[in-house]
């Protein structure tokens, strides 16, 4: 797993040991300077005690030899305390004279009779320091006789042993503050884990789900419902159901509208229809008439054709309006038909159509949809746009889509029809507002695009990207 | 010390005491037996050194520290005087600085400790300890030796019981036939005890004469 540098994106599973692994590591640090701070204190006042039992013991023998400045005294003394005192582990001891000069010493080739005291007498710590880096540290005992200085007993202590315990000490500390610390953060990765497997699965399902639907939880895996997951697995369920049942409901309201649109269609055919039909039987009447009249007899045909003419129009793009082959790429006559299928709305209000198609050959968008959501707009255009007014229509194909702009001159767009036209695929339709939510649910399902600008009237733009290849697009531009 | 002062004295019936103060003491004690180091009543006074000092002869040892054994004993202090004296000198202007240890082992410790640069000694302890501690003696080496002096005479009071005297001097020459004789004798690296005359001791009195000529 590779972890970014983005501690906020991170998993839970991995932020918790984690945080658990810096806290105790913090926790750990603390404990640990505790124990070698008091470890330190002990060892320092242990040293104390055996440091000031040594130098006792030493200087009550001593006294007589530094009275008498008896060297050989002295030396006896501090060679014989060499082994009986090992547990002090004095590497050197010396019997110094008030002036300084050394008695004697146990090791008399490194401090002969005579020679000046190691160090400035005056300068030997009472308390030895056991950070010394020498590991070594020099104690001091002075002796007095009614108030006259006999001189002084110093020793050489060799303290790595209690450095050495001390270093010890911190890396047992260090070893196990570190283990202790990777089982807290593992098995803080498996509670935390366990704690978010409902979370996961939740988030599984939910990821899994396709055309809208949910998979339920299988009552069998249903842990008891008085328990938190038990409660949030039923309500997924719940939820998972009604989702199920407004995708339902959105396909039966889709096949309603689709009947409502062939009701619609149905009755503009009618109407389409209707208007040469009178033509016609003008036509039928004139010729049962004058049909002895070359010239009216003329007339009429040409009435009977141009009638034909349009009634085969109008079936021609009722046709094609309802062909199935909804992923063949609209071509320029797709779009011109829709002209026959709105002549009637724009004719019945008197409205002028502004048509501006310049598709040229084909563009790769599923025709279907693109012929069903334009004549929507225009039919909706129509009926928004007062009588006597302009409606325009331009159907552009673009480097990546195509681009569908309806506007007219009424009043502006309705917030509900709005709030449809601009998310409907995610809400539910209502009623008076199907032919909006078809438009806007089209549009999703071939991934474009609706924007709304209510400047003058309202004009509505859709961008419809390509689903073929660019050859495809340079050949329809 | 102690001990010549109570054989003087007549508190104790005879004492193995050293040839000096048999001597200081000559009138007053008279000689028992003298025992056989190595076949005879002799033995020397050694001056020693640590055995990583190269010096060739004692002269070399002047200004050092140097370790007495007892202001009594003749083959630890004595003699060296006496040698010192031959040279118009004395410890405190030959020695930087002299101390005693009371003892000859003592002084062979001062010398293989480094506390003391040389040490006057007894040859027999020397060369006892020699087998008894090597170690120790290794630490050491002998850097002039004496001429031959009577050994450490065993006296009595000059008017000591005779009978007494006679057989503490029979039981002393009888002791090589004995069983528990052999094993004291054993034990003291000794070969014997024999009868000699005071005169044995004549070289030590001589010493004693010009130390004290000499201040």
């Amino acid at each position: 797993m590779i972890i970014r540098w983005r501690p906020s994106r991170w998993r839970l599973s991995v932020k918790v040991p984690l945080l658990l692994a810096i806290l105790m590591v913090i926790v750990a640090a603390g404990i640990s300077k505790a124990v070698l701070y008091r470890l330190a204190e002990t060892q320092q006042a242990h040293l104390r005690e055996l440091s000031s039992a040594y130098l006792e013991g030493l200087a009550t023998a001593l006294q007589p030899a530094l009275i008498r400045r008896d060297p050989w005294e002295a030396f006896d003394v501090l060679d014989r305390a060499q082994n009986r005192y090992s547990i002090v582990q004095a590497s050197v001891a010396l019997a110094v004279q008030p002036d300084g000069k050394v008695l004697a010493a146990s090791h008399p080739r490194l401090y002969p009779i005579g020679a000046e005291a190691p160090a400035p007498i005056g300068a030997v710590p009472t308390i030895p320091d056991l950070n010394d880096p020498a590991g070594e540290v020099w104690i001091r005992r002075d002796l007095h006789e009614a108030g006259i200085s006999l001189g002084s007993v110093v020793a050489l202590v060799d303290v790595t042993r209690f450095q050495a315990v001390r270093r010890e000490t911190l890396v047992t500390l260090i070893g196990f503050n570190a283990l202790f610390t990777l089982l807290l953060a593992v098995l803080g990765w498996l509670l935390v884990r366990r704690a978010l497997h409902p979370l996961t699965r939740l988030s599984d399902l939910l990821a899994r789900s396709t055309d809208g639907r949910l998979a339920t939880i299988p009552v069998a895996e249903l842990p008891p419902a008085d328990t938190e997951v038990g409660r949030a697995y039923r309500r997924y369920n719940a939820a998972a159901t009604a989702v199920d049942e407004r995708e339902a409901l959105i396909k039966r309201l889709a096949a309603e509208e689709r009947a409502a649109v062939m009701g619609r269609y149905a009755s503009a055919l009618a109407h389409e229809v209707n208007n040469p039909l009178g033509g016609l039987f003008n036509a039928v009447r004139m010729i049962q008439r004058y049909g002895n009249d070359a010239l009216q007899r003329e007339k009429a045909v040409c009435l009977i054709e141009r009638g034909l003419t349009s009634i085969r129009n109008v079936v021609k793009a009722s046709l094609v309006l309802w062909r199935s082959s909804e992923d063949s790429a609209v071509n320029r006559s797709d779009i011109e038909d829709l002209r026959f299928l709105v002549a009637s709305e724009t004719e019945r209000r008197k409205l002028t159509l502004e048509w501006d198609n310049s598709i040229e050959a084909s563009v790769p968008v599923a025709a279907q949809p693109v012929r069903q959501i334009a004549l929507n707009l225009l039919l909706n255009a129509c009926t928004a746009s007062p009588v006597g007014t302009c409606v325009r229509f331009r159907a552009a194909p673009e480097v990546d889509a195509l681009r569908l702009e309806i506007s007219d001159q009424g009043s502006g767009i309705p917030d509900e029809p709005r709030r449809q036209l601009l998310d409907g695929a995610r809400t539910i339709p209502t009623t008076s507002g199907l032919g909006i939510w078809t438009v806007s649910r089209l549009v999703a399902e071939l991934r474009g695009e609706v924007s709304l600008s209510t400047d003058h009237g309202t004009c509505v733009t859709v961008r419809l990207p390509y689903h073929g290849d660019a050859s495809a697009i340079a050949s329809a531009a | 010390m102690e001990i010549t002062s109570l054989l003087v004295a007549g508190h104790v019936d005879a004492a193995w005491i050293c040839g000096l103060p048999f001597v200081q003491h000559r009138a007053n004690l008279q000689l028992l037996a003298v025992p056989l180091y190595r076949g005879a009543p002799y033995y020397r006074s050694f001056l020693i050194a640590s055995a990583k000092d190269e010096i060739e002869e004692p002269e070399a040892l002047r200004g050092g520290i140097h370790a007495f054994s007892d202001p009594e004993s003749n083959s630890g202090h004595l003699v060296t005087r006496a040698w010192l004296a031959a040279r118009a000198e004395t410890p405190g202007s030959f020695f930087g600085k002299f101390f005693f240890t009371y003892g000859h082992r003592n002084v062979i410790r001062a010398v293989a400790a480094g506390l003391a640069r040389s040490g006057s000694v007894d040859s027999y302890v020397w060369e006892v300890m020699r087998e008894t501690e090597p170690h120790l003696i290794g630490l050491t080496r002998v850097v002039w030796r004496s001429p031959e002096m009577g050994f450490p005479p065993v006296a009595a009071p000059r008017g000591a019981d005779p009978g007494l005297t006679r057989a503490l001097q029979s039981a002393l020459v009888d002791m090589p036939s004995s069983p528990v004789g052999r094993d004291v004798l054993a034990m003291l690296r000794l070969d014997g005890f024999s009868l000699e005359g005071p005169e044995l001791f004549d070289s030590i009195a001589a010493d004693w004469r010009r130390v004290g000529d000499a201040g």
